[in-house]
């Protein structure tokens, strides 16, 4: 019974052992261009900025209607309706 | 006989090269790679940029066989990011972004972003390398040159900042450092918190995961006005970087020096200004090397009295010092980080892409002043005094103000620590006769502590 229980814990921390190796197994980072992280980066950033530049210009248009400008000629139209 | 070597013309930008011919500083163009450059600085922005001192001015001389040279103003004294304060990289950072952020709205970019594009004149940045600027793709909202703003300018003062690792290291990296030259020194929580994530540790994730992958999305497509925006929000964001590594003010060796110097009396100090004061109108010098220059009491003294000033000392605290006032008080002083018993030596490709320190300064100024610093030349650098008057004969075309400190002094005694048998004879006449094998004293007054200043004429 005694030598059951080792072998089958022996066999857990070897399995143990080899899933700790694997998970800590580096692939040869001095060949990766050492630029890219900060592209990929700023890539990312972009990305998301410009996501984000797009979805509030479309919540502004859904507000207003209309874009600023056309606002301000739709009320100075009314206004000079109403000098008339 | 040895020949001293001219540096190289430059060479890395495929657009241009720059030469110096003596006194006239010659860019030679390549026209078809250089348009957009050129057609900006025929700009009224590029002639408002000029004007506030902030982009060098360039004059166009096209050649009789279709070639185009470029000639700018000659810089004072150049110099190299591997002898400023942090404070001066912050300057030439924020000078780079600034005109970046000017370019956009042109349709122009800054292809290139490191602090060697940037000289100064006394503590103003001018940005120098105009074959930077170019034009934009208006649908790309990516600055190729983010990368090497972050490598040459934001990590190196990051690791400056909270690692204490010196901006002079930069002479040894002329592309910067990457990320994971940082990462290892960093705690796992100081990994996660700002500025260090941002720089550090999420692009050093994405250059192990997702790098290939970014050399393909870096292609990524916006429309104009959208990419526009995506830029100037990217150099906010730097610019917010760049303003969390403000340096604190550490105290350091001699930061405190002109306060706490318990040799110097009210009345010592105030003879030995009296006297630089009266050296300086006597000499009439339009430019003055300071050579120990500490906070720069006496740089701004000499500045004061109509010279244009470059201040060296070895202590960054001092130095760093000394550019804020020189800054604050607008006065034409250039506080650098350099030692005349160790200066900076040539370097870069061949050893001919930039000059050796004594290289720049020879033949540059009509006066030199050493003032209580003869004693650590002599006995922390022990440099002989025939050997240290050669130097001040070699920097100066004409006066020399120097203090000989006597070995009595309290400060000359604390630095022979027991070599009195190698030092303790050093007298006056010592002194003197070292000096007079290039000199004649034209004035000399001892003060009450047994300092002794002198001005010096060259035979």
């Amino acid at each position: 019974m005694l030598t059951v229980r080792r072998t089958v814990l022996a066999a857990l921390a070897s399995i143990e052992l080899l899933v700790l190796l694997a998970a800590f197994t580096k692939p040869a980072y001095g060949y990766v261009d050492p630029g890219s992280g900060l592209l990929a980066f700023q890539v990312g950033g972009s990305m998301l900025a410009g996501g984000l530049f797009i979805l509030r210009s479309k919540i502004r248009k859904l507000f207003r209607m209309s874009p600023p400008q056309q606002q301000e000629e739709t009320s100075a139209e009314k206004s000079s309706e109403t000098t008339e | 006989m040895a020949t001293i070597e001219l540096p190289l013309e430059t060479f890395r930008d495929p657009a241009g090269s720059l030469r110096i011919e003596g006194e006239r500083v010659l860019r030679r163009v390549r026209p078809e790679q250089a348009s957009a450059a050129l057609e900006f600085l025929q700009s009224d922005l590029a002639a408002q940029w000029v004007e506030s001192g902030r982009l060098i001015g360039t004059e166009f001389l096209p050649g009789s066989d279709g070639s185009l040279t470029l000639e700018h103003p000659l810089v004072f004294f150049p110099t190299y990011p591997w002898e400023w304060t942090a404070s001066a990289w912050l300057d030439a950072a924020r000078l780079t972004l600034d005109l970046c952020e000017a370019l956009l709205p042109q349709g122009l970019i800054l292809k290139d972003a490191t602090p060697l594009n940037v000289l100064f004149q006394g503590t103003r940045a001018v940005f120098v390398d105009v074959l930077s600027i170019d034009k934009r793709d208006p649908h790309s909202p990516i600055w190729l040159a983010y990368g090497q703003f972050v490598r040459t300018f934001l990590l190196p003062l990051l690791a400056w900042k909270y690692l204490g690792w010196p901006l002079a290291a930069s002479m040894q990296k002329r592309d910067g450092y990457e990320p994971a030259d940082l990462a290892p020194y960093l705690s796992r929580w100081q990994r996660w918190r700002e500025p260090f994530r941002s720089l550090v540790t999420m692009p050093l994730l994405l250059e192990k995961n997702g790098g290939a992958a970014a050399q393909k999305t870096a292609k990524v497509r916006q429309e104009p006005a959208v990419a526009l925006a995506t830029l100037q929000r990217n150099l906010a964001g730097l610019r917010r970087q760049l303003d969390r590594l403000e340096p604190n003010r550490r105290a350091t060796r001699w930061s405190g020096y002109t306060e706490t110097a318990d040799h110097y009396a009210n009345e010592d100090q105030q003879r030995k200004q009296r006297f630089v004061r009266e050296a300086l109108t006597t000499a009439q010098p339009g430019q003055v090397l300071d050579l120990g220059a500490n906070t720069g009491v006496f740089s701004r003294i000499a500045a004061q009295c109509g010279a244009n000033v470059v201040a060296w000392d070895t202590d960054t605290g001092a130095t760093e010092e000394n550019w804020r006032e020189a800054q604050r008080l607008k006065v034409p002083v250039l506080p650098l980080l350099a030692n005349p018993a160790r200066p900076t030596p040539a370097a870069g490709w061949r050893n001919r892409e930039s000059l050796a320190l004594l290289d720049r300064a020879r033949g540059r100024f009509d006066s030199v002043m050493m003032l209580g610093l003869i004693h650590h030349l002599l006995l922390s650098e022990q440099i002989p005094l025939a050997e240290i008057a050669g130097l001040v004969a070699e920097l100066t075309l004409r006066w020399a103000i120097v203090e000989w400190v006597p070995a009595t002094d309290p400060r000359f005694v604390d630095l022979m620590r027991g070599r009195e048998a190698l030092y303790g004879h050093l007298d006056e006449a010592a002194f003197a006769g070292a000096m007079g094998v290039y000199f004649t004293v034209v004035k000399r007054e001892a003060l009450p502590n047994g300092r002794v200043l002198f001005l010096l004429q060259a035979r």
